[in-house]
C-alpha cells in the first residue's frame, strides 16, 4: 500500500489570515476554507456547505468558541474539528494544512476523491 | 442609464436594464444563478464581484455580512450593475432547480376578504397555471418598488390558475398596507415560486406544522395537500396567535386535518377568552420536540427563533426543520 501523494498549495500569507478570522480561496478548483484559530492554530476544510453548497464564508463565526453558522440554513459547525454541532454528525471535510516562513499552505490530497461530504437535510 | 452587460467565467452574458437585479436578469436570459430566498435572507445568491461596479438596491439585507465587502461578495438578488461587470457564483446552471422554477406573472385580485382584526384573505388569479411546492412563497409588487414575500395558502396540485395568500397589515408599513388597498380587479405583479420550506413528497414518519399568526399561509397549502395526497403519518398541526379571533382559517385547518387518520391540531393562544380549554401561550409551550418527527415552522422571526431553539433544546437536529420568517 503506498500513502497517498499530497499537493501542497501556498494560499495565504499569516499577515493577511489573522489569528481568529477565516477566508476562503480556491485550491486546485476545489474551494476551501482557511481558519486562524485563536490560539494559532490553522485549519483546512471544505469550503462549501454539505447540506447545500453555500459557501462557509459567507456565515457567521464566534472566534471565541470556534463556531461557523452556515448562512443559508444556520447549520453550525466546530472550526476546531470540522464536527457539526447541528446537525450533529454532520462533519466537514479537513485539508491538511502546515505553516512555513509565515505561509499557510493547504495540502490536497491525490487519490482522485472529492474532497468534501454532503450530509442533505429538510 | 444604461443597460450593463455580466459576464461570468464560464463564458454565459446576459444584459441587465436599469435597475434590475442581476439575478433576475440572469433568470430571464435563461442563466439560472444559485438562488433560494429571493429578497436579500438567505445569501444563497452570494457570488464574487471580480471586475466592474454594482449598487446594493436592498442595503438592510440581513444576509449582508462585514467580511462581504473585504471578499467582494454580492447579493445578486438585490444588486444592480452600474458599470460591465464579471461575476463568479459558485454555480451556472441552463436549467433552474427543481423547486424554485420562478417565473414573473401579473396576476389579477379576484377578492381581498377580512378574515379577522387586521387579517385578510387576498385572492389572485393567473392567466394560467403556475407550479409550486405547498408551502413556497411569492414575491409580490402592490406597488412600484415595493417586493414582499407571501407564501401561499392554496395547495398546489399539479398546478394553479388562482392562488391565494392569508396576511396581516401592519399599520405604517408600505408593503402590507399596498396589499390591503388592492380591490378586484387590480393587477398584481409577482414572482414565484420561492422558498425552501416545502413538504417533501417521502415524508417518512411524520411532520409538525407550526404556525404562528399569518404563518398559518404556508401551513394551510401544506395541509391540503398533504390530505390531498392521503399520507397515513403524522400531521400535527401547531397553531398560535395572540387572540382567538387572530386564529383565522383555523376551520380550514380541521377540516383538512380531519380526511387524515394520524391529523391533529393544537390551537394555542396568549390572552384566552372566558372558559378556553386549550393550552395558553406561544407555540413554544404547546410543541414537545420528538426527534423522529420533521418540523416547518412558519412566524414571525421572534416566534421561529423560539421554535428553532426550543427543538434544539429537544434534540431535533436542522436537518429535520425548514422554516420561513417574515413580518
Amino acid at each position: 500500500m503506498t500513502a497517498t501523494t499530497i499537493e501542497w498549495h501556498a494560499v495565504f500569507g499569516l499577515d493577511e489570515l489573522w489569528e481568529g478570522d477565516f477566508l476562503d480561496v480556491e485550491v486546485a478548483g476545489e474551494p476551501v476554507l482557511v481558519v486562524h484559530l485563536l490560539g494559532g492554530e490553522v485549519k483546512a476544510y471544505q469550503g462549501v456547505c454539505p447540506h447545500q453548497e453555500v459557501m462557509l464564508a459567507d456565515g457567521d463565526w464566534d472566534e471565541e468558541s470556534s463556531v461557523l453558522w452556515c448562512g443559508g440554513h444556520r447549520w453550525e459547525f466546530d472550526l476546531r474539528t470540522g464536527e457539526g454541532i447541528n446537525p450533529a454528525g454532520c462533519t466537514l471535510y479537513e485539508y491538511p494544512v502546515k505553516v512555513e516562513d509565515e505561509t499557510v499552505y493547504v495540502g490536497v490530497p491525490q487519490d482522485g476523491q472529492r474532497h468534501y461530504n454532503r450530509c442533505p437535510g429538510t | 442609464m444604461a443597460t450593463h452587460r455580466v459576464a461570468l467565467p464560464s463564458g454565459e452574458e446576459f444584459s441587465v436594464a436599469p435597475g434590475e437585479r442581476i439575478l433576475a436578469a440572469a433568470r430571464r436570459a435563461g442563466v439560472w444563478l444559485p438562488f433560494e430566498c429571493g429578497w436579500g435572507s438567505c445569501g444563497t445568491c452570494k457570488a464574487t464581484l471580480v471586475e466592474g461596479e454594482v449598487e446594493l438596491l436592498f442595503p438592510e439585507a440581513p444576509a449582508i455580512k462585514p467580511r462581504d465587502a473585504r471578499r467582494r461578495r454580492i447579493l445578486t438578488c438585490q444588486t444592480t450593475p452600474i458599470t460591465d461587470v464579471v461575476l463568479k457564483p459558485t454555480t451556472v446552471s441552463s436549467s433552474p432547480p427543481e423547486p424554485l422554477a420562478v417565473e414573473d406573472r401579473v396576476g389579477t385580485v379576484v377578492a381581498n376578504l377580512d378574515l379577522g382584526p387586521g387579517l385578510r384573505r387576498l385572492e389572485v388569479e393567473l392567466d394560467r397555471p403556475v407550479r409550486y411546492r405547498a408551502g413556497q412563497y411569492a414575491i409580490v409588487e402592490p406597488a412600484p418598488g415595493l417586493r414582499r414575500c407571501y407564501s401561499m395558502a392554496t395547495p398546489p396540485g399539479s398546478g394553479v390558475a388562482e392562488i391565494a395568500f392569508v396576511y396581516r397589515r401592519y399599520p405604517g408599513r408600505p408593503g402590507s398596507s399596498a396589499l390591503w388597498a388592492l380591490r378586484p380587479g387590480d393587477p398584481l405583479p409577482l414572482e414565484l415560486p420561492y422558498g425552501a420550506m416545502w413538504i417533501r413528497d417521502d415524508e417518512p414518519t411524520g411532520v409538525v406544522l407550526v404556525a404562528g399568526g399569518t404563518g398559518v399561509s404556508p401551513i394551510l397549502a401544506m395541509v391540503g395537500d398533504l390530505a390531498a395526497r392521503g399520507v397515513t403519518g403524522t400531521v400535527h398541526v401547531v397553531y398560535g396567535a395572540r387572540r382567538v379571533e387572530e386564529l383565522v382559517c383555523a376551520d380550514d385547518l380541521v377540516e383538512g386535518l380531519a380526511a387524515l387518520p394520524r391529523g391533529r391540531i393544537t390551537l394555542v393562544v396568549e390572552d384566552p377568552p372566558p372558559g378556553w380549554s386549550g393550552p395558553v401561550g406561544t407555540v413554544v409551550d404547546a410543541l414537545e420536540p420528538d426527534p423522529d418527527l420533521r418540523y416547518y415552522v412558519a412566524g414571525p422571526p421572534p416566534m421561529v427563533d423560539a421554535v428553532l431553539a426550543h427543538l434544539d433544546d429537544g434534540g431535533v437536529g436542522l436537518d429535520r426543520i425548514a422554516y420561513d420568517s417574515f413580518g
